[in-house]
């Protein structure tokens, strides 16, 4: 298959987005929104706080969620993706064994509450789960799920979505993504007509007037973000230097553990593993990390990642050269948590500024 | 006192007693540092010493992407020394094979840690050379309030704390990786013929994980509190490492971190062990 | 197993008759002689323990402990030889140590302490290993399954549903 029919076919399975729909939804009517998608039926997972942590959890109540962080501790990948998943389970009786699918996979499902790069995160998955083994898990969960994603009016030195093609008031990925541009009112960009929809059962929203711009609501934060490196001089640097110093330079202090893959709303890499005991068990599907030296040890005991510096140039290699290079996408929205919650500070950044620099400086622009 | 910590560092690169030395260079956000690797007597000026340097580098002195470097000196507080010294006894590293630059500390952290209000080792108790004034070490204090105040709480009420904290784990084994003492080439939670803890992040193996981390730890834990820092959901693993370490003490007699000389408490034993629990 | 008592295939009558598991990890040279000597002695004591031999109550790792709660045991005994009595000189020494410490742990985590029950038991000591078996089955009997983490248990799908009769006959 050739790269540009591979994009064609990735273009197609992709969920296709239009013109969005401009809408309006009062300040105040948004629990209703949530009490809306509950009454609905659907499963709702919003950002929950407690104490200095905040997870996507799923909810029962609107008070429960919590939208005034920059970006939840962990991402909302762990909806479509849980960290623990049983993909069958099988039960030993006396006279035969009984063999159960996993059955609760096509739920309504609604993200509440998620950021641009959280909901930019799906679709550049969908191309993997989509790819060449369909996932059954992920795309029966994403037909059910509706996003309603809320724009970034902050950012911290962590966050790096403008310098990845995205913008704290992207629209990638959301069913509906809400801006808020007034004291009472939120702008609501209408994507999809899986949102289309949603928003009419609710019967919340407003038509927007022609007057009604997020550019000005999002123009702070987007300022404050810059431009941290320049993303089209990291693939070339990439494409030549799967050998360079610089790797053990800026990734000798990682201590391989995983974090960063963790809180990461598009690392995907999982294990499967059988759980037998003497009356049943299970297939289950668990995160796993190329950052954990077991992750590629062979049967023979040979690791071809044998150090974390390589390692660590696999996680960088596959966000920002294979990814592109096989699926069509950085692997990466900048949402800047593997930079925040890195307990070494090796900070992806840096890295990606520090490649950007010296490619720069190769081809001579300066 | 950076001064000197750089002085003392270009000295020993440039005369070649050592080829590395690990310490701390400001990191990228605020507030942060970043551990460093300086082989170069030219780039000293990249170390620093604030109230952010949290890291505990002793876990480097065994890493083979820095040993591999050759003979280390560590800027170390004097809760990262307590951690040297437990590698030294457990014959990790030899005493003559790290340089200690030791500094005195008066907490990390903004406010200061919860391991800072209760260290006994301010200044430390090991180094080679020591930056900044001696502080004499707190009397008066008690390691395990925390852990006192938790035993009052009924079995139920324990039970409730722990299934609702372990239900978080993630299984990432970042307490694990950061670990000073988890040195081990092949980790229990990494065996799977058969597997002993089973991957999944299911309560169950949370459980068995964490008993399993605690437990480990048990006698050999110095408390740099970096498993907790960098626990992803924010178990608070501090109290159970040190409610093991208040058993030793007390059963034992020992406090890890503190004589390179002193056999670790469980390759020993002595005839009148407490046996209270045995019928 | 073969002692085991039987259960109805109805959950019903399962539940009424439900009875304790208790695994015992023991010393191969001490406690575990013990109990055979109480079983050639005749001795009558409480069927719920099964018995598993290891070469010293040295070898005995606390992952041992964790893991027959997590296959479903409501007690668990451990035992070895008398200090002194080692056969390898000091297994049971070390670990004494051990589960010193390893207690104080389970019971900081909010474990019932009744639920685990170390003892030495000598070869000669065959009516010390039944009057302990009697013991723990009794209060284990009193306490009931160990609900607390067999609640862990229950996010294994295929446990739902099911009754101490089907495990039994697993």
């Amino acid at each position: 298959m050739t790269g540009d029919s591979k994009e064609k076919q990735n273009a197609e399975q992709v969920e296709k987005t239009r013109q969005p729909i401009l809408k309006t939804l009062r300040v105040e009517n948004l629990n209703d929104l949530v009490r809306k998608g509950l009454d609905l039926g659907y499963r709702v997972f919003a950002p929950v706080k407690d104490d200095r942590l905040v997870t996507f959890e799923q909810i029962s109540s609107p008070e429960e969620a919590f939208l005034d962080g920059i970006t939840s501790r962990t991402s909302p990948k762990s909806v479509l993706f849980p960290r623990t998943e049983r993909i069958f389970s099988y039960k030993i009786r006396k006279d035969e064994i009984v063999v159960e699918d996993n059955a609760d996979i096509s739920q309504p499902t609604m993200i509440f509450g998620c950021r641009p790069c959280d909901a930019a995160s799906f679709p550049i998955m969908d191309r993997l789960f989509q790819w060449d083994y369909q996932d059954r898990f992920w795309i029966e969960r994403r037909k059910g799920m509706v996003i309603i994603a809320v724009s970034c009016l902050d950012c911290d030195d962590a966050c790096f979505c403008t310098s990845v093609g995205l913008a704290p008031d992207s629209t990638e990925g959301s069913d509906i993504l809400l801006t808020l541009v007034s004291r009472d009112q939120y702008l609501a960009e209408v994507m999809t007509e899986k949102g289309e929809d949603f928003a009419e059962k609710t019967g919340l929203f407003d038509e927007a007037g022609a007057d009604l711009d997020k550019e000005t609501a999002t123009k702070a934060v987007r300022e404050k973000l810059g431009k941290k490196f320049d993303l089209d001089k990291i693939k070339p640097w990439l494409d030549e230097n799967y050998e360079h110093e610089f790797w053990a330079e800026v990734t000798r202090m990682c201590i391989g553990c995983g974090i960063c893959t963790y809180v990461c709303p598009t690392c995907h890499c999982f294990d499967l593993v059988d759980e037998a005991h003497y009356d049943g068990g299970a297939k289950i599907k668990n995160w796993d990390a190329c950052q954990f030296a077991a992750f590629t040890v062979h049967a023979s005991g040979h690791n071809p990642r044998p150090d974390q510096i390589s390692r660590h140039r696999q996680r960088i290699m596959h966000k920002y050269k294979y990814y592109p290079d096989n699926l069509g996408a950085v692997l990466c929205t900048g949402c800047g948590r593997c930079v925040r919650h890195c307990p070494m500070e090796v900070n992806l950044i840096r890295i990606l500024k520090g490649i950007s620099d010296m490619e720069k400086a190769g081809v001579g622009e300066e | 006192m950076i001064e000197q910590i750089r002085e003392k560092a270009k000295e020993l690169l440039a005369s070649g007693e050592v080829k590395v030395v690990i310490g701390y260079e400001n990191g990228g956000l605020p507030e942060t540092t970043r551990p460093v690797f300086i082989t170069s007597p030219d780039e000293v000026d990249r170390l620093v010493w604030n109230k952010y340097c949290y890291a505990n580098l002793a876990t480097f002195l065994w890493r083979k992407e820095v040993s591999s470097l050759g003979k280390p000196a560590i800027v170390a507080k004097g809760c990262d020394v307590k951690a040297i010294v437990v590698l030294i006894q457990e014959s990790q590293i030899k005493r003559e094979d790290v340089v200690i630059l030791g500094v005195t500390c008066t907490g990390v952290g903004d406010p200061p840690l919860s391991k800072c209000p209760i260290c006994d080792v301010n200044t430390p108790r090991e180094y080679d050379c020591l930056f900044g004034e001696e502080i004499p070490p707190k009397t008066d204090i008690n390691k395990f309030a925390d852990v006192d105040e938790f035993e009052k709480k009924s079995p139920e009420e324990r039970w409730e704390f722990w299934e609702e904290q372990l239900s978080k784990c993630v299984k990432c084994y970042a307490c694990r990786q950061v670990c000073p003492m988890c040195y081990c080439e092949i980790c229990i939670a990494d065996k799977n013929q058969p597997q002993w803890i089973e991957t999944s992040s299911h309560t169950r193996g949370n459980y068995h994980w964490n008993l399993v981390r605690a437990w480990h730890l048990a006698g050999r834990c110095v408390d740099c509190l970096e498993c907790e820092r960098v626990c992803p959901v924010d178990i608070p693993l501090s109290l159970v490492n040190r409610r093991l370490a208040k058993s030793v003490k007390a059963r034992f007699g020992y406090e890890p971190g503190y004589d390179t000389e002193a056999p670790p408490p469980f390759t020993d034993f002595k005839p009148q062990d407490p046996e209270e629990f045995i019928k | 197993m073969s002692d085991e008592t039987k259960t109805e295939d109805k959950p019903a009558a399962a539940e009424k008759e439900w009875q304790p598991r208790i695994i015992a990890f023991v010393c191969n040279w001490c406690t575990y002689a013990g109990a055979d000597l109480a079983g050639t002695s005749r001795m009558v004591y409480e069927p719920h323990v099964r018995i598993i031999k290891l070469p010293c109550s040295g070898r005995i790792d606390v992952s041992f402990i964790i893991k027959a709660f997590e296959q479903g045991a409501d007690g668990v005994m451990v035992s070895g030889c008398h200090p002194g009595d080692c056969h390898y000189t000091a297994g049971n020494y070390h670990a004494r140590r051990r589960f010193g410490g390893f207690r104080d742990l389970l019971e900081f985590c909010g474990f019932d302490m009744r639920r685990v029950v170390f003892s030495w038991v000598s070869a000669a000591e065959g009516k010390k290993w039944a009057d302990l078996v009697n013991e723990a089955v009794a209060k284990i009997r009193e306490l009931g399954p160990f609900k607390e983490y067999q609640k862990l248990l229950a996010e294994d799908i295929w446990r739902k549903e099911e009754t101490n009769s089907d495990r039994e006959t697993g």
